[in-house]
């Protein structure tokens, strides 16, 4: 019988089945039977958990297992609440999903898997739950009567238990234990534990090398129970497995002797541990083994997908290193003719992971396996001569290295440390191997994918480069790409192209790709140079491939830098038997250029050749269509709309293709005179002057103008502008073809050549041909400009209005303005001048010097300081006006242009002006904008003129925007203040009145347009009295809001403090007179009154008397002032002045809004019309008399509303 | 007890390792509900390494397959159904509510 108690916590259920589970297996049940109850015990015990403690902590539950050879017998005792599992609904098993309960599911296992569920409340004892599982009759274990059942039932159960151990001290206890307990007595366990180490783990040993006693030694030598011959107090059994020798049990007793009988039964003991040890030690093995099959077959599906070598390498390194826990592994590749290997990954546990290490072949145990293709395996790294020791490593104490192996060629090596001596099993040995197998199959597989990828890129690279270059008919194109597309692709640092010229015996530099290329540019190599690899290969027309070139002794250092060459390749690049140019690659590291390389470059030169030569064809042929080109691209430029300037540009470039000069020139006319409107090949001021300071020169020019054919400088012919300006000899030569559009002038085309002779029939013909067309192009091209011009000015209007709207204040507009109109219109400076108060009041200027910005910026001008504004001033339009000097001082007083026509001239021969332009919308002039106009811009002036004074125009509504603006902020500032005082007012005053028993409150207000600084407060106060307090600030708006708020908190303040309101007044007064800085004063009534009595007691700070009126006799009594106003002098003189309130009589409290009402006759409305009111007044509520007031009040106004508010507090006493 | 989920296209796996008792089955149901939860309501629940399951267990199914059928949504259906608790749940009427299959992958193939 076993008993246990277990908290009633859900976590305890795993236990209580465990308990439960061991009882079952007690009976002997089997896996089935345990299972039931297993689950049973569960649901009854989360039933006891969850209903008969309802799920709190504290309770607990007793569970007795016991069994006899028939059944096995639950009993659970909790000390919950009474709970009857009968009274669950057992559940509908058929109902469908939906409609199937969720509980009542454990009860119903419980009885389907116990023979018998009984329950029995037990009041205060709580409930006991009894379940009986009856057991299977096994008619064989019946049978099987000696040795003692339970003791051979431990055996039995004590070698399953052993297998279920991994460990094999927990073997070691499970064995003294259960022989301890059977024979009661003392146990002790040896075993070779040779036999059970497992490969790759260093446990420290469990059990000596040698048996402990000399009875064991015995046992173990013999092979047969051992025991001292006298007593047989102390056996020595040993455990074997056929013929091997595992260990010896050893047992002693020494109070009573074994029997014969317990003889057998450590026989039968020491037989099923032996068998038991063995059993388990082979599952750990077979278990091992297929760890370690599991890991070759992992490494084997990493390896497959991966081509990388690198990356393999690194996953596998790492699998090994994890999964066997080894120091180090690293993998070396093997390359071939190299006597190095390559490192390719290496894993460590600490800082050796991953760090590069070198290895040599036959240099250390890597480098000697690599060399000799044979596994190496040094169980003590300190007894093996190959072992180089590193200092990253230095905690290895074996190793093994394996040689990846495909066939006979080894590829590389696995290489295994660890930091224990003898790590290596034969069975780790046999995995490793395994997995060097695989590795160098992958290893194989990745090389062979990479040669082949190697391959493909290379075809596709010439595939490429060839698709690229015969598409290039231009040479330096065609040679560029080529570089470019090499280095690329091959990724040497340098490449570089030659051609080669055999007449001229030069190589020359024409392209390259690199940090030398630029350098290079220009270069030029002798051809019979005997030194140097180049032209040795320009003229054998051999490729010469130099792996280092220390050892060549063609090789001769590049002069350029950087100074790094150490490999080299140069091919020849032949067409037709000749060298047509070379193709150079150098590269910084040794053995740079592999057979590979010089194939693939082979193959790629020959294409480079082919195009060249290509290339070299096109040219030719491509003279001849040029000039048709050129002349169909002039032509083209007819229709294209584009500027003049542009239209020039290429007239001139198109020529420059066709007929040898080293000055190609237009002339243009402006007016009479012909100016240089665009040249290439030389300076245009030095030529235009030239034309212009010799008369000859100029001559010569104006003849082409009216020629019929364009004219041919003839050697003894004055020299002409560009011969003049450029020095040239006197037989230079020139042609100059007149500009014609029909009979109209327009300019002269020239060309020259410092060199005699150059031009004739066809250059004649070819000139007028382009001057034809250059002339209708250029027509064309004037009247697109001065379209362009028209859209410029647009464009600038519309920065100019963009800049208005985005700012946010006329200062910053104008500020904009100023700046931008010089920029946009060209005008050399502006300014704007605001007119305010009738003085000229500067505000931005941009671009004048500084001295004139001294002169026109220092001050306001009034009238006469500067007649160009007063003359703005006068006639309301734009006044120009003529700088005479330079000196600043007269800038105030320029010649003004005072009629049209003077203005008109101004703006056409006028070098330098002043114009004032007026910003003005209507006839309001709000000021001037006066801008500088330089002479040098003097072509477009009138349309200058006319885009300024559109910005003046834009100025001018920015202004009166401005002033618009500006009024209706102030409108709008006075509305938001009224807003927020009327917020202020409301705040403070009640929200409800108090309901008083016996009394009766009501309070209006009626708001004016302006707010005044009326209020009122109601208040319970301590002892059964309420404040009643009303008061009326002598300003308005926020000002007089913000000083009634400060009033009212005061009130509030001081009215707990004393029973006097002539006291609370005086100190509200001392209160404020230091917060009042604007001679504000508040007129105020408190009083407070005792509910009980109606005392009423009060004071009068020089507010509007209240009215006392007597309710029967309906006569009435004013409550005049006690004391000043508040505010106004401190130590205010006050007095309190006390009446009673009778029932039925009313008090009625208000501010002069009600007695100076106006009438729309200008009457106001008076304390006696307010008198006669109450005279009269029905007293049935305090609310029907202050309504009777306002209406009378509303009547006495009309339809005038009212100037100030209108406060009234009343209270009536009702009994 | 151990959850954990996989996604699949069409459904998710729950495999649940360990026992499942009333201590443990809150897990389960939240397990499920982050699904239900994530609209996800097509659900295998991978029972080969549950190595027990009270009624309480079997509430969690219930509760979730009640959940998931519901519009025709989806369902719960049980794969590799270890023997013991096979005969639980045929014991307590629950295999007909289940489609049950020996093995995981006609399980997913199933949605």
């Amino acid at each position: 019988m076993r008993t246990a108690i277990f908290s009633a916590n859900l976590d305890q259920l795993e236990a209580i089945r465990d308990f439960a589970a061991r009882a079952a297996k007690d009976a002997g049940m089997d896996d089935s039977a345990i299972y039931a109850v297993e689950l049973s015990m569960d649901e009854a015990c989360t039933n006891v958990i969850e209903h008969a403690y309802e799920g709190k902590n504290g309770g607990e539950i007793e569970c007795t297992c016991d069994h006899d050879d028939k059944k096995l017998t639950i009993i659970i005792h909790d000390h919950g609440k009474s709970f009857d599992p009968e009274s669950i609904e057992l559940p509908d098993l058929d109902a469908d999903l939906d409609s199937r309960p969720v509980g009542g599911l454990g009860i119903f296992l419980m009885k389907k898997l116990m023979d018998e569920v009984r329950f029995e409340p037990l009041g205060e004892a709580g409930n006991v739950l009894t379940m009986i599982k009856r057991l299977k009759i096994n008619p064989e274990k019946e049978k099987k009567t000696s040795p003692p059942p339970s003791d051979w039932k431990q055996i039995i159960m004590l070698g399953e238990e052993i297998m279920r151990e991994t460990s094999l001290s927990a073997q070691h206890d499970l064995i003294i234990g259960t022989t301890a307990h059977i024979l009661e007595c003392q146990a002790v366990l040896w075993l070779d534990e040779r036999l059970f180490r497992l490969p790759g783990l260093n446990q420290a040993p469990l059990f000596p090398g040698q048996p402990p006693s000399a009875q064991m030694s015995k046992a173990f030598t013999t092979g047969l129970t051992s025991s001292p011959e006298e007593q047989k107090k102390l056996l020595a059994i040993p455990l074997k497995n056929g013929d091997t020798m595992m260990g010896v049990l050893q047992v002693e007793r020494p109070n009573k002797p074994f029997l014969k009988k317990e003889f057998e039964l450590l026989d039968g003991l020491a037989g099923y541990v032996s068998l038991a040890l063995v059993a388990s030690h082979r599952s750990v093995i077979e278990q091992w083994r297929i760890e370690q099959l599991t890991l070759v077959r992992r490494v084997s599906a990493q390896i497959t997908n991966v081509l990388d070598l690198d990356k393999l390498s690194k996953r596998v390194t790492k699998l090994i290193q994890r999964t066997f826990n080894y120091y180090y592994v690293a993998i070396y590749t093997l390359e071939p003719g190299l006597d190095a290997l390559n490192f390719r990954s290496s894993a460590g546990p600490e800082r050796g992971g991953g760090k590069r290490v070198k290895a040599r072949l036959g240099e250390g145990l890597v480098g000697s396996v690599a060399q000799t293709g044979e596994e190496a395996v040094t169980n003590d790294v300190g007894s093996d001569s190959r072992f180089k020791f590193i200092e990253l490593l230095s905690e290895t104490r074996s190793e093994a290295v394996l040689p990846l192996k495909i066939e006979d060629n080894t590829l590389g090596v696995l290489d295994v440390q660890s930091d224990q001596l003898e790590a290596f099993h034969p069975n780790d040995l046999l995995v490793l191997r395994a997995l060097a197998d695989t590795i160098a199959i992958a290893i194989n597989g990745a090389r062979l994918y990479g040669e082949l990828q190697k391959r493909a890129d290379h075809l596709a690279m010439v595939a490429q480069v060839s698709e690229e270059i015969t598409s290039t008919l231009d040479l330096d194109e065609l040679l560029n790409k080529v570089a470019v597309l090499i280095q690329k692709h091959l990724k040497f640092p340098y490449v570089h192209l030659y051609t080669v010229h055999p007449i001229r015996r030069q190589i020359i530099y024409e392209a390259g790709s690199g940090e030398r290329s630029s350098s290079l540019k220009g270069s030029v190599i002798d051809l019979d140079n005997d030194e140097g690899i180049i032209s040795w290969v320009a003229r054998n027309g051999k490729t010469m491939l130099v792996n280092d070139v220390t050892k060549e002794p063609r090789y001769h250092s590049s002069p350029l830098p950087p100074e790094d060459t150490l490999a080299e390749m140069t091919i020849p690049l032949v067409f037709d038997i000749q060298v047509t140019g070379v193709l150079d690659l150098q590269s910084n590291h040794l053995n740079a250029f592999s057979d590979d390389d010089r194939f693939l470059c082979e193959a790629l030169a020959d294409n480079v050749a082919v195009a060249i030569h290509n290339a070299e064809l096109f040219r030719t042929e491509q003279w001849r269509r040029q000039v048709a080109d050129s002349l169909r691209e002039v032509a083209g430029l007819i229709s294209a709309d584009v500027g003049l300037e542009d239209v020039l540009d290429s007239i001139l470039r198109e020529l420059e293709r066709n007929l040898p000069c080293d000055v190609a020139a237009v002339w243009l006319l402006d007016g009479d005179n012909l100016y240089l409107a665009q040249a290439h090949g030389a300076d245009i001021m030095e030529v235009d002057s030239a034309a212009h300071r010799w008369p000859e020169a100029y001559a010569f020019l104006s003849s082409a103008l009216t020629s019929e054919q364009p004219i041919i400088r003839k050697p003894d012919d004055p020299i002409g502008p560009t011969g003049t300006a450029l020095g040239y000899s006197a037989d230079y030569s020139s042609i100059a073809a007149g500009l014609r559009a029909g009979d109209r002038p327009l300019g002269v085309l020239t060309l020259s050549h410092h060199t005699a002779g150059r031009y004739g029939h066809e250059a004649q013909a070819m000139a007028a041909t382009f001057a034809n067309h250059a002339a209708v192009a250029i027509e064309n091209a004037r009247l697109y400009d001065s379209a362009q011009e028209q859209a410029y000015a647009s464009a600038a209007l519309l920065q100019v209005a963009q800049a208005v709207a985005n700012s946010n204040n006329l200062d910053e507009t104008i500020s904009g303005i100023v700046r931008i109109t010089p920029i946009l219109v060209g005008v050399k400076a502006c300014a704007v001048y605001l007119l305010e108060a009738e003085r000229f009041h500067p505000t931005h200027s941009y671009g004048f010097s500084d001295a004139a910005q001294a002169i026109l910026w220092n001050r306001d001008f009034k009238h006469g300081d500067f007649p160009l504004l007063d003359s703005v001033h006068e006639n309301t339009q734009m006044v120009v006006g003529l700088l005479p000097s330079e000196i600043s001082e007269d800038w105030l007083d320029p010649e003004l242009a005072r009629t049209e026509q003077e203005t008109f001239y101004a703006l056409q021969t006028g070098d330098h002006l002043l114009i004032g332009f007026p910003l003005m919308i209507k006839n309001d002039l709000f000021g001037v904008m006066l801008v500088e106009e330089d002479s040098d811009a003097r072509r477009f002036r009138q349309k200058r003129v006319d885009i300024v004074s559109s910005i003046a125009q834009q100025v001018a509504f920015s202004i009166q925007n401005e002033h618009l603006q500006r009024e209706m902020v102030i409108r709008e500032r006075l509305e938001h203040e009224v807003h927020l005082a009327r917020q202020i007012q409301k705040t403070f005053l009640p929200e409800h009145l108090p309901e008083i028993n016996g009394w009766n409150l009501a309070a209006t207000w009626i708001t004016a347009r302006q707010v005044g600084g009326d209020f009122y407060d109601v208040f319970e106060l301590p002892g059964g009295r309420l404040g009643l307090f009303i008061a009326d600030v002598s300003d308005k708006g926020i000002p007089a809001a913000l000083f009634m708020a400060l009033t009212r908190t005061l009130v509030r303040a001081v009215v707990f403090d004393t029973p006097s309101p002539a006291d609370a007044l005086r100190r509200v007064n001392d209160l404020i007179i230091p917060d009042n800085q604007q001679d504000m004063f508040v007129s105020a009534v408190y009083g407070v009154l005792t509910l009980e009595s109606g005392v009423f007691r009060y004071a009068n700070a020089g507010h509007n008397p209240p009215i006392w009126l007597n309710g029967v006799e309906r006569t009435m009594e004013l409550l005049h002032r006690t004391g000043a106003a508040l505010g106004i002098i401190e130590d205010v003189p006050m007095e309190d002045r006390t009446i009673t309130l009778a029932p039925d009589d009313f008090l009625l409290l208000y501010t002069d809004g009600v007695t100076e009402a106006f009438s729309p006759e200008d009457e106001t409305y008076g304390e006696d019309r307010l008198k006669q009111v109450l005279e009269s007044v029905e007293m049935t509520s305090a609310r029907g008399v202050l309504d009777a007031l306002e209406a009378s009040v509303r009547e006495f106004m009309g339809h005038h509303p009212p100037d100030d508010d209108l406060t009234m507090l009343g209270i009536k006493r009702t009994i | 007890m151990e959850i954990t989920s996989q996604k699949f296209k069409h459904c998710d796996l729950l495999f649940i390792n360990g026992k499942v008792d009333s201590f443990t089955a809150p897990d389960l149901i939240k397990a499920i509900e982050a699904l239900s939860d994530a609209k996800r309501y097509k659900i295998v629940l991978d029972l080969s390494h549950l190595e027990y399951m009270s009624s309480a267990g079997f509430r969690a199914l219930l509760l979730g397959q009640r959940n998931c059928k519901r519009y025709n949504r989806g369902e719960i259906v049980l794969a590799s159904v270890p023997k013991k608790v096979m005969d639980a749940l045929d014991l307590t009427g629950f295999t007909p509510l289940f489609k049950i299959f020996d093995d995981i992958t006609p399980a997913v193939g199933n949605f």
